[in-house]
């Protein structure tokens, strides 16, 4: 796969600055022609090559992270990926990229974790982590417990399941047994901010104000760049009339994630019950301004995706 | 002895667990040949997952509710070519059975586009419930005549729009209180078959996406002349300026100062609350007054809702349904401003799994808590779980609800693409029967078990002052034991539905009613004292000195 990409990508460039016979050149020739070996010496020589231009070091440096993958060096696949990343940070190719970079090496190393460590416990976490991503939610719960049962005391499990849990909209008690999950994970990590964060949710489902405050304080307190933290206690206070103290969580929520219109519609609602118009005039003016920033993205993002209504289906056309 | 006391026991077991009452489908011991025909082919029309709106009204004033259908048409024709897409009336002959009489009645609607909701509402207070049916196409005005016929005055009546606006719904209020039934009307796009867009992978077509194609248009607000007569004040009363994708329409005074006041689901848009100035004007305000989104800040797919007061604290609040993976939203109103609970009262969990489309506040057990009913099915049939059942989320003391799907009966518990349906009691037994079309099929007609034992109250209101209908009047009941209840007169409900006028207070186990409180859309006050329960009760509004009707 890596090889095929590789000439995709990088194949037919030539080199005006560094010339036709420059190492740089010889590099990305040899790593399309798969000598990869021979080629990724010439290529970590090109990068560290002053005179090379940003735009040739581009395309070296995709041939090095193809070589890299071949040739299953990591520590240099990062280190050409790491170049591009702070060269061309949202550029859509290097993102591309670095998707299928991450996704080959994060299966690589879970290969190597089973074959190398078989009875290790983190392989049943990777199992188990496997049915979450399938939402096999009954298969990922159960082997979680059995991580459990081996290593009774490894934080962030409780947590996992807890999150399981409260996506189970069918089982009754479901909400109850998360919450003993979320509890038990706070006794063995009292600093895991997002199990506190989800006893408020649980707390805010059945209308226990007081406490959900209490939990999304805590949340802030272990991780005060927590914006949906902040966002809930200003909202949970809102809502039991204390309008006053809803101000501060809600505008560090903003301040936090000013790209959510959720926080600025929030922030917007406690400014007007407070009197403060123009402030909450403000607000409403971000929330239609971000709402319709994402919106615009969904819309661009399915067309790109489902494509525009073929031309064929045009009716105009189909008579 | 220890027999009165093993007695006394299995008494005590039966009060500890009240029995829920069941729905049966009674649709099947009747003959009738229609079906909700939206004229499904692999060629997807945009149009099509809305089919099937319900009115549920008293067409010949013979004292038991019958049923309208609106129907679809042939695409990309638009007109109904032939019987199966007529429209039905379903004449209530007593005992379950029902029989069609649009033929004879003039509302089969050959001449008609494709339908989608239905209004009733006795526009000119001649004591006979006329119909107002949404179109893509023309939408119709039906008088009722008062011998079993309906006449289109469509013509006539100043009930325009703009080319190729599909009109979804629709509902009957009185916003000036001159005590005539003015109009708004629900539009969600301009849309033709021949500006309808296609959207397939892999060679099957599938509904395309409504925010990439069709634009947001708004409501429009027709007032009442009288005399058959509408003007168009769209522009005048503010409606003009906010558009939306409107879906249901729910009527209610939300702030309490003795206007109506209109809320609109919109599909993938902000919803709207259109607050009434009482000066003709209507300012919206679904924003500030917190209803415009979930707590998200998403537009989510919003379908039918509905406006009643669900924890009887004497406030309307709004519910509406919306799409699997979204959550049903309801809006518990605080006075000043609305408040999003469907977390709190475990809605959001319950509703996850389901697409919702009709929707209504219905105390189906009469415990005095209005209970949640949902007709539900996803809008294409290409994914597994497209096929749906309805779902009743039972209200918990004004809390929160838990479902009871399960224990609704089979009838109930039918899997399809639910669209309208419409709240009423069909056999006057005092507990609320459902009716619900679902797309090319049979519509069922649920006849609610009635046996929980709880009592009940029911009052039919006749306005002399106000409209006759007396949509907009308020109702607080107080029972003997100091409990408070509320509601009022409002046939808007769901999708595309229109359903039984009458106001229905279920009262767990009183037997005795203290004192009824009517506050009149024109503002009467009439207090009734110590009522008898499980009956209806007409009450006609008192008339003001000297004040003729208009």
């Amino acid at each position: 796969m890596w090889r095929m990409c590789l000439v995709g990508m990088v194949g037919g460039f030539s080199f005006a600055a560094a010339g036709q016979d420059s190492p740089a050149q010889r590099g990305v020739d040899l790593a399309i022609s798969g000598r990869c070996t021979e080629a990724i010496l010439l290529l970590d020589q090109a990068m560290r090559d002053e005179h090379i231009k940003t735009a040739e070091k581009r395309t070296v440096s995709t041939a090095g992270i193809r070589c890299s993958m071949l040739l299953n060096q990591q520590n240099d696949v990062m280190s050409f990926l790491a170049w591009l990343q702070q060269q061309y940070p949202r550029d859509p190719e290097i993102l591309f990229l670095a998707v299928h970079v991450f996704s080959d090496l994060s299966q690589r190393n879970a290969h190597e974790l089973m074959s190398s460590s078989p009875e290790s416990p983190l392989v049943i976490q990777l199992n188990a982590e496997s049915f979450e991503k399938r939402r096999d939610v009954a298969r990922a719960i159960a082997e979680y417990r059995i991580l459990l049962r081996q290593v009774p005391d490894k934080q962030g499990i409780h947590y996992r399941i807890g999150g399981l849990l409260m996506s189970q909209s069918s089982m009754a008690d479901a909400p109850e047994e998360a919450k003993k999950e979320f509890q038990e994970e706070i006794k063995l990590n009292p600093q895991n901010a997002s199990a506190e964060f989800y006893l408020g949710e649980l707390e805010l489902q059945e209308n226990n104000l007081s406490q959900a405050i209490e939990h999304y304080k805590r949340a802030t307190i272990i991780y005060p760049g927590f914006a949906e933290a902040y966002g809930r206690l200003g909202g949970a206070l809102l809502d039991s009339g204390r309008t006053a103290d809803a101000v501060a969580p809600l505008e560090q929520a903003v301040i936090l994630k000013p790209d959510d219109p959720a926080f600025h519609l929030s922030l917007a609602t406690v400014y007007l019950r407070s009197g403060r118009k123009a402030d909450a005039e403000r607000e409403y003016a971000l929330q239609k301004s971000t709402s319709e920033k994402i919106n615009q993205n969904i819309k661009t993002l399915r067309k790109t995706v489902s494509g525009e209504p073929a031309a064929a289906a045009d009716p105009a056309k189909q008579r | 002895m220890r027999r009165l006391l093993a007695a006394a026991l299995l008494l005590g077991a039966a009060f500890a667990q009240q029995k829920h009452p069941h729905f049966t489908d009674v649709a099947p011991h009747s003959r009738f040949s229609y079906v909700t025909n939206n004229d499904l082919s692999p060629r997807k029309y945009f149009a099509q997952p809305m089919c099937g709106g319900v009115a549920m009204f008293d067409f010949d004033n013979d004292g038991r509710m019958d049923i309208f259908f609106t129907n679809g048409a042939k695409l990309p024709e638009l007109k109904k070519t032939g019987a199966r897409f007529h429209n039905c009336l379903l004449r209530n002959k007593g005992g379950g059975e029902f029989e069609d009489v649009a033929g004879t009645a003039g509302l089969a609607g050959e001449e008609l586009d494709y339908n989608f909701g239905v209004a009733a509402g006795d526009f000119d207070n001649d004591g006979h419930e006329d119909l107002f049916i949404c179109s893509a196409g023309r939408n119709a005005l039906y008088r009722n005549n008062g011998n079993g016929t309906f006449s289109d005055i469509t013509a006539r009546s100043g009930l325009t729009k703009p080319p190729d606006t599909m009109s979804i719904g629709a509902a009957w209020f009185d916003y000036d209180n001159d005590g005539l039934l003015d109009l708004v009307v629900a539009n969600y796009t301009t849309w033709s078959p021949q500006t309808d867009k296609r959207c397939a992978a892999a060679g099957l077509e599938y509904y395309c996406d409504p925010r990439l194609f069709y634009d947001a248009v708004p409501a429009r607000l027709y007032h009442n002349l009288g005399h058959g007569r509408f003007e168009d004040v769209t522009e005048k009363s503010g409606f003009g300026r906010a558009t939306g994708k409107g879906m249901g329409i729910s009527i209610a005074d939300f702030n309490d100062d003795g206007y109506q006041d209109v809320f609109i689901a919109n599909d993938t848009e902000p919803n709207r609350l259109f607050l009434n100035k009482g000066d003709g004007i209507f300012e919206e305000q679904g924003l500030p007054m917190g209803v415009a989104y979930n707590d998200t800040s998403n537009a989510v797919s919003s379908m039918g809702s509905d406006a009643k007061d669900y924890d009887n604290d004497g406030k309307v609040d709004i519910f509406y349904n919306d799409l699997m993976g979204q959550f049903f939203a309801l809006f518990r109103n605080q006075g000043d401003s609305f408040r999003y609970v469907s977390q709190q009262t475990r809605l959001a969990r319950l509703s996850r799994p389901f697409s919702g489309w009709s929707a209504a506040f219905i105390d189906y057990d009469n415990d005095g808590w209005k209970d949640l009913y949902s007709a539900n099915g996803d809008v294409d049939d290409n994914k597994p779980n497209a096929r749906q059942h309805d779902t009743m989320f039972q209200n918990l003391g004004g809390k929160q609800f838990q479902d009871v799907s399960e224990e609704m009966g089979e009838g109930f518990l039918r899997t399809g693409f639910q669209r309208g349906s419409a709240i009423g009691d069909l056999n006057n037994d005092g507990f609320e029967d459902i009716v619900v079309t679902s797309l090319n099929e049979r519509p069922r007609i649920l006849m609610n078990s009635a046996d929980s034992g709880n009592h009940w109250l029911a009052l039919e209101l006749v306005g002399r002052y106000s409209n006759r209908d007396a949509i907009g009047a308020k109702v607080k009941v107080m029972t003997e034991s100091g409990r408070t209840l509320y509601n009022h007169v409002s046939v808007s409900v769901g999708f595309m539905s229109s359903s039984d006028k009458r106001v229905h207070f279920g009262l767990g186990a009183e037997k005795q009613v203290t004192s009824v409180e009517i506050r009149w859309p024109r503002g009467a006050k009439q207090t009734l004292a110590d009522l008898k329960t499980d009956q209806y009760i007409k009450i006609e509004e008192p008339l003001p000195r000297q004040t003729p009707r208009p």
